[in-house]
């Protein structure tokens, strides 16, 4: 056995340097936890209560929160591109600092959500949208509707409109008797409503009457209720 | 040679391949690609993280550990893109006959912005803060490159192909509208691409071995690349391969590649006029046991593994003559 002289017990440079790296890395890795829940309250005002906030875009379905969306979305722009209806949109300071240039449902006439499409899903190579199937993705709620009847023209002008009940592919949004003229006005059913935009893309109306508010958690909604079909032999004129 | 070129030439057809249909893809304003050509997205190394895709970053990295950072040149569109700029620059100095030639040099690499820039990056991501990585990620820099700046230029050719068309009654093309509702993704696309023409004009792949962190990630696996760029022993010193060196990685003085930088894009192979330069497997073993003593460590382990299972046997042998003893 050799025998332990004091030279022995001294580290070589590289040792030392060895030692001190080793020592960095498991300090940093245990700082780890502080430093996610230092971010947290930094970036993210976790701490409030949650108030609606009406002018809240809604994330494309499958983003599944706000919170996770923001981590995964890398911005690509790719769903954007794809989008039938173009009605995705790269956000500016809407999600945060952290979230500029994701994309965010923006619509107007002739941009919503269309009920059977899933391509923003399919093409999305960072899994930040999950890979719904289509029958998952139409009861994914993106956003709640909400009605403001005050604005709504059939309220204010007593004019015939219905075009939002005429887009919703669920039918949240139904026409109901309204008045003595005749008239029918919206009425919302907001446990079936997924958020598509449709009814919101379509109101004439400059500030939407109808409009949706985009949620932080995306929920999954009721199925809507499936009509029995009739087969009507047309044999006069339709009109 | 004209084999040593056969390498880049191959190169330059699946790089074009995969370029071509990823800017395609984006481009396609009409649908007219098929739907699964978005693989070639799937595959990108930053999705796959993103994804939680083992297999791909598996393959992706043993095809690094094989054969080098053959994905910097071949899969990732920004860096095709960035091959694509350069040959743009060749061309010009082709038409201007400036008689300055395309020349670089061996630079040392500037490893304390590559690995703080992936440190960071890479710290950041692990705590939830994923936009350093977003802002960093070649393939997303590319998509908002291409969607923002290239694609209305695509599209506005094509309403005015299409109006030309009608008017003949060819009715094959049609009116398309892009709204464009961000100016930010606009000028940040514009400021990164015209900070990459430039970097690229003055340092060709620069970005890919100090920002990109994809490129530093690789670079600590292709250090240890099988199939490696070699100066042989015949090699003579006329720096033909170090001045074409694109990630200007190439010491000839020293003898000496940096394999972490290497993008594999064979730019050098023929150059060579003695044949002094080779892609192959020589040099591994000892290039990979003087950088990490694996090879010592691997042995040490097994030299006291045997030591241990020597003492199990010894004791094992004691117990049994030693009760054998004792029974008789």
């Amino acid at each position: 056995m050799k025998k332990n002289t004091s030279e022995d017990n001294k580290l070589s440079p590289a040792q030392v340097s060895r030692r001190r790296f080793v020592k960095g890395v498991l300090l940093t890795a245990a700082m780890i936890p502080a430093a996610k829940a230092f971010s947290d309250t930094l970036l993210e005002n976790t701490g409030a209560v949650e108030l609606t906030d009406p002018t809240r875009h809604p994330l494309p379905p499958g983003a599944v929160s706000l919170e996770r969306f923001k981590d995964k979305c890398t911005a690509c722009q790719l769903c954007i591109s794809k989008c039938p209806t173009q009605v995705l949109q790269p956000a500016f300071l809407d999600n945060g600092l952290t979230g500029i240039m994701q994309p965010y449902l923006k619509f107007r006439t002739e941009s919503f959500c269309n009920y059977e499409c899933t391509v923003c899903i399919d093409v999305c190579p960072n899994h930040a949208l999950v890979p719904l199937t289509l029958e998952e993705k139409k009861l994914t709620r993106i956003g709640a509707v909400h009605f403001v009847i005050d604005k709504c023209i059939v309220h204010s002008e007593h004019q015939d409109c219905g075009a939002c009940a005429e887009h919703c592919p669920t039918q949240a949004v139904h026409m109901v008797p309204f008045g003595n003229e005749g008239l029918t006005i919206p009425s919302i059913r907001p446990e079936i409503c997924i958020g598509c935009g449709a009814c919101a893309s379509i109101c004439p109306v400059v500030t939407p009457a109808i409009f949706v508010e985009g949620l932080k958690v995306q929920e999954t909604a009721e199925a809507p209720s499936v009509d029995t079909v009739h087969d009507v032999e047309v044999t006069d004129f339709g009109f | 040679m004209i084999i040593a070129r056969v390498l880049k030439y191959l190169r330059w057809f699946f790089a074009g391949i995969v370029g071509g249909a990823i800017l395609l893809y984006f481009l396609d304003y009409a649908g007219w690609l098929p739907q699964w050509m978005h693989a070639l997205l799937h595959i990108q190394i930053v999705p796959a993280i993103m994804a939680g895709s083992i297999t791909i970053l598996g393959v992706m990295f043993l095809l690094t550990l094989l054969f080098g950072r053959v994905y910097c040149s071949v899969i990732c569109p920004l860096g095709i893109l960035q091959d694509f700029i350069l040959r743009c620059k060749l061309w010009t100095l082709k038409i201007t006959k400036k008689g300055k030639k395309f020349k670089t040099k061996y630079e040392k690499p500037i490893n304390w912005l590559r690995y703080g820039v992936f440190f960071i990056t890479a710290l950041l991501f692990v705590i939830g803060v994923s936009f350093p990585l977003l802002m960093l990620d070649p393939y997303s820099n590319f998509g908002r490159i291409t969607v923002s700046l290239f694609k209305p230029i695509v599209v506005w050719l094509n309403n005015i192909a299409a109006s030309i068309l009608t008017s003949f009654g060819n009715y094959s093309l049609y009116n398309v509208y892009i709204e464009n509702s961000s100016w930010l993704v606009v000028g940040i696309a514009a400021v990164v691409l015209v900070v990459l023409i430039l970097l690229v004009w003055k340092k060709e792949r620069i970005w890919c071995n100090t920002m990109c962190p994809v490129g530093t990630l690789l670079g600590f696996i292709s250090r240890f690349s099988l199939f490696r760029i070699t100066l042989k022993d015949n090699c003579v010193g006329c720096k033909l391969c170090e001045t074409s060196c694109k990630s200007r990685c190439i010491d000839v003085e020293n003898r000496k590649v940096d394999h972490s930088r290497c993008v594999t894009c064979f730019n050098c192979l023929g150059k060579c006029k003695k044949g002094a330069l080779s892609y192959s497997p020589a040099g591994w073993l000892s290039d990979t046991k003087a950088k990490t003593g694996v090879v010592s460590k691997a042995y040490s382990l097994y030299k006291g593994g045997m030591q241990y299972i020597l003492l199990l046997r010894k004791i094992l042998r004691l117990i049994m003559f030693r009760g054998f003893k004792i029974m008789s």
